[in-house]
């Protein structure tokens, strides 16, 4: 309790009464925060550009005992992450990450490994050229990544039920339910099954422990991205037991325009 | 000791205002109780008339007594410029300037991917019937706030409008008046200085 300084991002923010805004943080050092910032609304030094989503700032807060919500005292940038808000797609998948993160993660618990990977992955998006191309890959990858770290790893390499190796099985498929791969025996029986190819699970599995900055190397066909999205996305939903409104809003997006 | 009944069931009313909490709705519920009864007279018929008789001009989506709206109607501002906004008071905000004579378009939100808010829960469809009344001339003006959501929303309409033969163009971002440049963002600095203009 009393003052604290932490790196953050900037999940979400609203206006609170005339002035004042509740951020909610995901932040290095305490997990989830969510403060008021005094003034934030009409001031033009403190906290210019520095609480709109998905900035990534050095946080200074005070915590009362009392109240659930800390006291905002400055927020400085560190990457305001220009090249995500001007990109309809990268701001979809930035939302996307940062809702798997502030869903999975409880306030005041810590967990530095995730904030780096989302940090890096921002970055990484923020400044990755050729989007088309290469963006449904790595953003794939990216929600692979978190997801594992967050302790909702799929089964990628091995029949989740007999631990078959992958190379060993002749027509793979997804069981969102098991959580992973099956082989054609331990499939037999199970429903809401996705075939898939093996060299899907393989870019998923090699992305899952390859550095991130690597991650735009990974060379996607058309079908090897739209089989990791049918395979990540319900698995990331059905992990976390609710909808992720992102994804809503990334089909609503698909269905009124084309990139 | 709990308040008389009809004092509870205002604090009560009160209460489920939008920042409100017991302490302000019992204050407010003890004026209200202690004021002439005009006020309180003049408080109820406020709210009733507000319900009943404020509706969506069909043309614009603002809140209006008298559909079409008074924007709507004014023959003297230019039908084929139309300003975007995302809700009733930023249309006050440019309306207050005096600087703008065309028309307006009330999304009623902004694109929020977070919140699954996507186009089909904004006005979007009727802004694009109307402009395909107005015809190609039309010059749309995105006036969403700068923060991601509206952002959002003004890259939606860009990539929407533009394809189709539409101009569209982006109320500038940069530094606000009173603005120290120590303190600003270096995203609005960088906007200043690509949307700089000759002295």
């Amino acid at each position: 309790m009393g003052h604290e300084r932490t790196a953050a991002i900037v999940i979400k923010t609203t206006d609170f009464g005339e002035s004042d805004r509740i951020v909610h943080f995901f932040t290095r050092e305490f997990g989830r925060v969510r403060g008021v910032a005094k003034g934030a609304k009409r001031s033009l030094r403190r906290f210019i550009g520095s609480l709109e989503f998905p900035a990534h700032v050095d946080l200074r807060f005070f915590e009362k005992k009392t109240s659930d919500l800390v006291r905002v005292e400055t927020a400085t940038l560190k990457q305001q992450f220009a090249g995500i808000r001007g990109d309809l797609e990268k701001l979809s998948e930035a939302s996307l990450l940062l809702e798997i993160v502030a869903f999975a993660t409880g306030e005041h618990e810590p967990h530095r490994p995730l904030f780096d990977a989302l940090v890096r992955g921002l970055t990484l998006i923020d400044g990755l050229n050729e989007w088309e191309r290469k963006g449904p890959g790595v953003s794939r990858l990216l929600e692979t990544r978190l997801l594992s770290l967050l302790g909702f790893e799929p089964g990628l390499a091995a029949c989740v039920g007999c631990r078959k190796p992958l190379d060993d099985i002749l027509h793979p498929v997804f069981s969102i339910a098991r959580g992973g791969v099956l082989c054609d025996a331990c499939a037999s029986g199970e429903r809401n099954l996705l075939p898939v190819g093996r060299d899907t699970l393989r870019l998923l599995a090699q992305g899952i422990r390859a550095d991130i900055d690597l991650l735009p190397r990974f060379t996607w066909s058309p079908r090897t991205a739209r089989e990791a999205a049918l395979l990540i996305h319900p698995f990331a939903q059905a992990q976390l037991g609710r909808e992720l409104r992102s994804l809503r809003f990334m089909e609503a997006l698909a269905r009124t325009v084309s990139p | 000791m709990a308040h008389p009944g009809p004092i509870a069931r205002l604090i009560e009313q009160f209460q489920k205002l939008p920042g409100i909490g017991e302490k302000t709705a019992t204050r407010l519920a003890y004026h209200v109780l202690k004021s002439a009864p005009v006020l309180a007279q003049g408080l109820a018929e406020a709210i009733r008339r507000v319900k009943e008789e404020v509706v969506l001009c069909r043309s614009c989506w603002n809140l209006t007594d008298a559909d079409p709206c008074a924007i709507c109607r004014d023959d003297r501002r230019d039908p084929l410029q139309i300003c975007v906004v995302e809700e009733p008071p930023d249309l006050l905000a440019i309306e207050r300037t005096g600087k703008f004579r065309g028309h307006f378009h009330v999304l009623h939100g902004a694109l929020s991917p977070l919140d699954g808010i996507g186009p089909d829960d904004l006005h979007f469809g009727e802004l694009l019937d109307r402009l395909e009344k107005l015809g190609k001339k039309c010059e749309v003006i995105v006036a969403t706030n700068l923060n991601a959501d509206g952002e959002a929303t003004a890259l939606y309409l860009a990539r929407i409008l533009k394809p189709i033969g539409y101009r569209v163009t982006r109320l500038a971002q940069g530094i606000p008046t009173g603005g120290d440049l120590e303190y600003v963002d270096p995203l609005s600095i960088a906007k200043s200085l690509e949307n700089r203009r000759e002295l």
